[in-house]
């Protein structure tokens, strides 16, 4: 790892005189009003910044920008504390050096993580400036103030730009602790600051992965083996005359990889392979694996948390349900692809990746192995300097919703380009990506509760029945010591509503359809059960779902807050030709609540129209968070009419026409009001998703009667616009 | 047997001649041969729009355009749709904060921007028919359907 002490970072920013170049103590989290005792040894590495001769601030951003904002939400942060215009502002990709630290972005964690660490770097950036210029016209730095890029003397006889203070500013030592602004001098923060990647999306001129290009660059794409756990025995031959333009065929053993010089030559001799698979025995269906789950069901299961007294009268009502959802595919826009050139020594790679970090990880597995002697014999003669020898570009994401966490791509695209010293870019077609996802698991939950005298549940249990993602990640991960999945229990855990007795199991059983991580991952299968269950259950005691669950988060003001919110702003069941449903659910340090509302005609429903109340806490940028509302809302009503199917161990679905995402006349008005705190910020890019399913499903039962037990449902009980 | 063949296109009011099979799609062309990636592969099927360009006057997948069958047309890409000065469309999509990761974006532009070389005052029907071949997986449809109000009703597409 490059170390930048403090000595390092002065004699770094002198040999670049022509920008200011700041590099802070950030990775620790220390409190910016620590001592002033602690050593410059202390600091650890990172360079966000850079203000160059045109009085333009480039923050470095460690992380991905997919859709959600990042690079303005981040860019918001150092700008206000550093007092910078808006249009002073630039942002570029942070790449894979080690000196940035760990690199995911996922969790919807970007801006809980960088909220303090981000403002601290702008902050120690201003006082530098500060103290550059006051020694600059000798005066107290007590004097000078900051504004758009500038050092102001008070009393407004004096002032000079940041990039005319540049030099002076080299000059002087990094203070040790600087002050973050009062959240009531924000003048960015809070506002609705146009988004920086704009300009470049509407101008085609942004550059995803798929649109890397190269001298020279050749293309490759992949046959993944249809069914999974499947090996190549024969790849039968081409008549390559055929097909101008390719290069090669690949045996990767459950892979072929076919190189050609465009994507379209590849797709059509990929299309045309007869491929011989090894096919395994005891192929998986959905027949089998609802077997399994219902079987597991009828187990006790692992426990996963059980709290409070279990004080049940046998006069109590008890009511009961089973709730299933389906596997899902993330079906981002841009399918998956790698950009990798192998040249130098080096693994230069190009990959729209929501980790650079895993992707490194990933590369060095058959980069190193390739090259271990070379590699390890450049490691002794140049030390350090040469332990970056993969490098890892991130480009724009044409949507990740987590399925870039996994770099299977990655993987594949270094296994190709170790066969060539060109560029070579691995485009999957749309058909690979459906088909070879990490897809949402399918799910099984049995909820039951007891109800007491006045309706309201003294008991939960909840069973929750899947396959385990985290165990198809790592293989292992579910052992004899390790029964649970937390990802699976995840939305499921803790309750938001005052219950006396909670009890919460799982089971898991083995499957072999690769799993990953989905746009709000666990919660967003447990807040469709939880918040449908808890709709019947306000439906048994006779009650209204809002009323009911006001009633029962009396300890949860934050989460009641956003319900009163939305049922205030959708006018709840004030238009007696409109049906209505309500959920609530709390992720990701967020909390949301949603309400649909469906009108019904001839037994066709139209959903007309969502509303949203968001509690983020403090927010960084309103209509980012709207925008990710809705982003939300649309991709759970998906959900509610796609799902991926499973027969003879593959994928049954391949493209938009079978697993099809809403489009813009299926998609209803949305209004969403972001609640103003001075909490600590959530996150807002998974939060939205948990509680879509359940306010549009609880809608469907007050409009027919039918309580959506079992997802999907056919989208022709809806109409279009 | 197929062979390469070379092709002269009009791209943007540009030429270029690549050397391609005849059935290369045009998708294909402009982005591994022309180098103009602005037009995003989505689907190969004509399922997502994600790849629309404006032929002539009107709007078309690329990924289902066989090379052979647009050599005299005229063809407008994302890239082209503003020359000097950014193209209102896009200035509303701007002002409307509608991309979100933005792959989509290009397709839903083409789409709105064939959909006003049409009409000024496209009606709803119009819109809707039109908006809803595109797919966006970030689910920017409320913002695409306010942007094109705003130019619908601003009437700023009069004279275009």
């Amino acid at each position: 790892m490059i170390k930048i002490t403090r000595r390092h970072f002065l004699k770094y920013t002198l040999q670049g005189s022509t920008a200011f170049i700041l590099g802070v103590n950030l990775s620790q989290n220390k409190s910016v009003y620590a001592s002033q005792n602690e050593s410059a040894n202390n600091f650890s590495p990172s360079i966000w910044l850079k203000l160059d001769q045109d009085n333009i601030c480039t923050i470095i951003v460690p992380e991905t920008e997919m859709g959600q904002g990042v690079y303005t939400g981040i860019a918001t942060l150092v700008a206000e504390e550093l007092d910078l215009d808006w249009k002073q502002v630039n942002v570029v990709r942070a790449d894979s050096s080690e000196i940035y630290g760990y690199q995911l972005t996922g969790g919807s964690t970007s801006i809980r993580n960088a909220w303090l660490k981000f403002r601290e770097a702008g902050a120690i950036a201003r006082k530098i400036f500060v103290l550059a210029a006051a020694k600059k016209w000798n005066v107290k730095p007590e004097k000078c103030y900051t504004q758009s890029g500038a050092v102001y003397l008070s009393g407004g006889s004096r002032n000079i730009s940041y990039a005319e203070l540049i030099s002076d500013a080299n000059q002087i030592e990094i203070p040790e602790n600087v002050e973050l602004k009062d959240p009531k001098d924000f003048k960015l923060i809070g506002k609705d600051n146009p988004r920086l990647d704009d300009h470049e999306k509407v101008t085609g001129q942004a550059v995803f992965g798929i649109d890397v290009q190269l001298p020279n660059l050749i293309i490759a794409t992949t046959v993944h083996a249809p069914v999974f756990g499947s090996t190549i025995n024969k790849i039968q031959p081409l008549n390559n005359s055929d097909f101008p333009g390719l290069i090669k065929i690949i045996n990767l053993k459950t892979l072929v990889a076919v190189v050609a010089n465009d994507f379209w030559t590849a797709h059509k001799v990929a299309k045309s392979l007869k491929i011989d698979w090894d096919i395994p025995s005891n192929l998986s269906d959905d027949m089998k694996i609802s077997h399994a789950l219902q079987q597991a069901l009828k187990t006790e299961g692992e426990l996963a948390q059980e709290h409070g007294e279990k004080l049940v009268h046998k006069d109590n009502k008890s009511v009961s349900a089973e709730y299933s959802v389906p596997f899902q595919a993330h079906a981002t826009m841009e399918p998956m692809n790698c950009t990798v050139y192998i040249h130098d020594g080096i693994c230069e790679i190009w990959a729209p990746t929501q980790s650079p970090s895993n992707a490194k990880s990933t590369a060095k597995l058959y980069f190193h192995t390739k090259y271990s002697k070379m590699w390890k014999k450049l490691k002794s003669i140049f030390s350090d300097s040469i332990s970056e020898d993969i490098i890892v570009h991130t480009t724009y994401v044409g949507g990740g919703f987590g399925r870039r966490l996994k770099q299977d791509f990655v993987a594949e695209a270094v296994q190709i380009a170790l066969h060539f010293d060109v560029p070579l870019k691995l485009i999957w077609s749309r058909e690979e990506d459906i088909q070879h996802d990490r897809y949402r698991p399918i799910a099984l939950s049995k909820l039951e509760a007891s109800l007491d005298e006045n309706g309201f549940p003294v008991s939960f249990q909840h069973h929750i029945v899947s396959p385990s993602l985290r165990d198809s990640l790592s293989p292992g991960y579910i052992n004899q010591k390790r029964k649970i999945d937390s990802t699976a229990i995840e939305g499921a855990l803790r309750l938001p509503y005052e219950i006396n007795y909670h009890k919460l199991s799982y089971s898991h059983i083995s499957n072999k359809i690769p799993l990953g991580y989905w746009r709000s991952v666990g919660a967003s299968i447990n807040a469709y059960l939880i918040e449908s269950f808890i709709d019947e259950l306000a439906h048994h005691a006779n009650k209204d779902p809002y009323k009911y669950r006001a009633t029962l988060l009396q300890f949860n003001p934050r989460l009641l807050n956003t319900l009163n919110t939305v049922k205030d702003i959708s006018n709840w069941k004030q238009n007696s030709n409109s049906y209505y449903g309500i959920a609530c659910h709390s992720s990701y340090g967020s909390h949301v609540s949603l309400v649909a509302e469906i009108t019904s005609e001839n037994g066709i429903m139209t959903l007309n129209h969502v509303y949203c109340a968001i509690d983020c806490g403090m927010t960084l940028n309103p209509d980012i968070i709207k925008a990710q509302m809705e982003s939300s809302i649309i991709f759970g009503l998906s959900s509610l009419f796609h799902e991926i199917n499973i027969k003879d161990g593959r994928v049954v679905q391949s493209n938009f026409h079978d697993y099809p995402i809403i489009r813009y006349d299926q998609s209803p008005n949305i209004t969403c009001h972001v609640i103003e705190n001075t909490q600590e910020p959530g996150g807002v890019g998974e939060a939205g998703v948990p509680p879509t399913l359940p306010a549009i499903t609880n809608a469907i039962f007050a409009a027919t009667g039918n309580r959506i037990r079992k997802l999907p449902i056919k989208s022709s009980l809806f109409s279009t616009k | 047997m197929a062979s390469l063949k070379t092709y002269t296109i009009t791209v943007n009011s540009k030429q270029y001649t690549v050397s391609v099979t005849p059935d290369t799609p045009l998708l294909w062309v402009l982005r591994d041969h022309v180098g103009l990636t602005g037009t995003k592969y989505g689907c190969g099927n004509g399922d997502c729009g994600a790849c629309i360009v404006i032929i002539d006057d009107s709007p078309q997948f690329s990924c289902l355009l066989p090379i052979e069958q647009i050599l005299t047309k005229k063809i407008t890409t994302i890239e082209g749709l503003s020359n000097q000065q950014i193209h209102p469309i896009q200035q509303a999509w701007i002002d409307e904060q509608v991309s979100q990761c933005g792959y989509c974006q290009p397709g839903q532009i083409m789409m709105a921007a064939s959909l006003f070389l049409k009409t000024p005052n496209p009606s709803d029907e119009e819109v809707i028919n039109a908006m809803s071949k595109v797919l966006c997986r970030c689910g920017t449809y409320p913002r695409v359907e306010k942007a094109i109000k705003k130019l619908t009703n601003n009437n700023l597409l009069k004279n275009d």
